[in-house]
């Protein structure tokens, strides 16, 4: 697994070398000493895997994450930050403590391979596809989401609201953000508040005036103007 | 006991004063004869040994924990019952005399009015009895406040000082393990600092004030840790005058405020920055300087930045009351915390 370690501490960065160097299946293919070096390694080395310090200068690693739109695996590693240990606990995100106990790094890395198989990039550009995976902080809880698992993204003033399984955090990014990078495949933009997963609808009624009534499978109920009523119908027949 | 002496010399104080008034109206009613002074005297035994059994009688019961609305008919009706037992003494002493050819013999408006006489007295008697008590009660209570308040203080002031920041200890260890690969010398200078340290802060819970001198070499470990965790990223000077180092301060202020500097300062800035100690007197105060490279609107965007100083501002206040000065400002890019404090050599 090609893998960035990101750490502000040189000598911190140099233990989980060390350490690394006994794991034959990870090759670190890059360091950097920030965020900002972090999120240029990323996009430009594109690793499968990233060990995460939180606690940096400039950006924290959870502000760095919100930053990228395509996620590798993400290991983080703090030394002790009872809020971030909080939230990873809370959220069931892998992390390690230092000093980092070897037996626990090599779990954590069987845990990583053996968890879905590496994501094959869609040579879609910069489209986000449905295996592409994306963190989302809410307060203190935060998600590594798979956008293939999102149902729904809604307005909410400056926010859109995130629909997964039983949550529905907020991010600050606008719907129209979100259309531009979303598939067309699979996301559809049924009005001007709401983005649907078409996997996740349940049940399709015609409505008032050209219109269609959506209901999702968590219940979830959705107009769709009649503009777009005519686009979807197009794309559910084809 | 030191309240029990008190009522003794009340009660004896009193009791003889009445009992001088008595025999000097019963001189005048009943004549200058032996009589009178058998009479007096029963009055003044009486009236003391009943009430000692009536105070007994209080304690035993517990009626001087009990709330005034509820003493208050109590007490009456003790001070009636008291007040008849003693009157029937002094009157037996009276009727037993006029078997002798005393003066006056025994009627039952005798008896009513000493009894009408008697029970004033007995009431008075209680209600000094229990204002004293009153007044005891509330002074203990207040020396038990104060009591009270200064232990919340000491037990306050154990959990600010508290413990060396876990996150830097951790830290610091895995750098270590790091350091044993590349320099296995430093890596064991850094082991004992790291130990200094510990020991230091594990010892502090139990002094109040250290030398600046000791307060400074804690502070140079501290330092030290830090500079291999951030590399050539921390800088730092040291600007001590001389004659401050036998000065006393409470331990690990200096420290803190470097803990500060370095969590919201210098390992914020990606490219660090420079930290400066400084300690200077003048004529009254000590001031202990501490500044970093930055800025405060940089601070501010933290959210547990205020948690450290606060700390501090507390523990000072807890110490040295209103004597003591904490500020925190901005100036060409540095940002300075100092500390006013009042010059103390020995030990508070």
């Amino acid at each position: 697994m090609k893998s960035i370690i990101i750490e502000d501490s040189r000598l911190a960065r140099n233990e989980l070398k060390n350490l690394l160097a006994e794991i034959p299946e990870v090759e670190i293919i890059g360091e950097a000493a920030n965020a900002e070096e972090g999120i240029e390694m990323i996009n430009e080395l594109d690793p499968e895997l990233i060990f995460l310090d939180i606690n940096m200068p400039g950006k924290n690693g959870f502000e760095m994450l919100e930053e990228l739109d395509d996620l590798p695996k993400v290991i983080f590693t703090t030394a002790y930050d009872e809020y971030a240990i909080k939230s990873f606990e809370y959220n069931a995100l892998d992390y390690l403590l230092k000093p980092i106990n070897p037996e626990r790094l090599q779990k954590a890395i069987e845990k990583c391979l053996e968890n879905e198989p590496p994501s094959l990039k869609q040579d879609s550009g910069d489209e986000l596809g449905e295996d592409s995976r994306v963190f989302i902080k809410d307060g203190e809880k935060c998600w590594i989401v798979r956008v293939g698992d999102v149902r729904m993204f809604e307005v909410c003033g400056n926010y859109s609201r995130v629909h997964f399984e039983k949550n529905k955090p907020m991010i600050l990014k606008s719907l129209n953000q979100l259309e531009e990078k979303l598939s067309t495949k699979v996301f559809f933009r049924a009005n001007r508040q709401q983005i649907v997963n078409l996997k996740f609808i349940k049940n399709v009624e015609p409505w008032f005036n050209g219109r269609l009534k959506l209901e999702l499978t968590e219940g979830e109920e959705v107009e769709v103007s009649r503009r777009q009523a005519i686009r979807l119908r197009e794309l559910l027949t084809i | 006991m030191i309240k029990s002496k008190y009522f003794w010399i009340l009660q004896a104080i009193g009791w003889v004063l009445f009992a001088v008034f008595v025999f000097l109206y019963n001189v005048q009613s009943l004549g200058n004869n032996w009589a009178t002074y058998v009479v007096s005297m029963s009055v003044f035994a009486g009236g003391f040994g009943w009430t000692t059994l009536y105070r007994y009688f209080i304690h035993r019961m517990g009626w001087r924990e009990l709330p005034m609305i509820k003493i208050l008919p109590r007490m009456i009706i003790a001070s009636v019952i008291v007040a008849i037992i003693w009157t029937a003494t002094f009157l037996g002493a009276y009727y037993v005399t006029s078997f002798v050819g005393a003066a006056i013999h025994f009627t039952w408006s005798l008896a009513l009015s000493n009894l009408a006489n008697s029970t004033v007295i007995m009431v008075s008697w209680s209600i000094l009895y229990f204002s004293v008590n009153l007044f005891n009660q509330s002074q203990e209570m207040r020396v038990e406040k104060y009591r009270l308040e200064s232990a919340y203080k000491d037990a306050q002031l154990r959990v600010l000082k508290s413990q060396i920041n876990p996150h830097f200890m951790f830290n610091a260890l895995n750098n270590i393990r790091a350091l044993m690969l590349e320099d296995v010398h430093k890596s064991r200078e850094m082991l004992t600092r790291l130990s200094e340290l510990l020991r230091y802060s594990l010892a502090y819970g139990k002094t109040k004030t250290v030398s600046i001198g000791d307060e400074l070499e804690i502070t140079r470990n501290y330092i030290a840790l830090n500079s291999i965790q951030f590399d050539q990223r921390l800088q730092h000077s040291f600007e001590i005058e001389p004659q401050c180092l036998n000065y006393r301060i409470p331990p690990m202020l200096i420290q803190m405020l470097v803990e500060n500097s370095i969590k919201h300062g210098i390992s914020q800035i990606p490219e660090g920055g420079q930290i400066t100690v400084k300690v200077s007197t003048d004529e009254e105060s000590l001031k202990l300087e501490v500044s970093n490279t930055g800025t405060l609107k940089k601070r501010n965007s933290e959210e547990s930045q205020n948690i450290g100083l606060k700390n501090i501002q507390e523990r000072l206040t807890l110490l040295y009351g209103k004597n003591a000065k904490f500020t925190l400002y901005e100036s060409n890019d540095r940002v300075y915390a100092t500390i006013t404090i009042p010059q103390i050599q020995l030990d508070l």
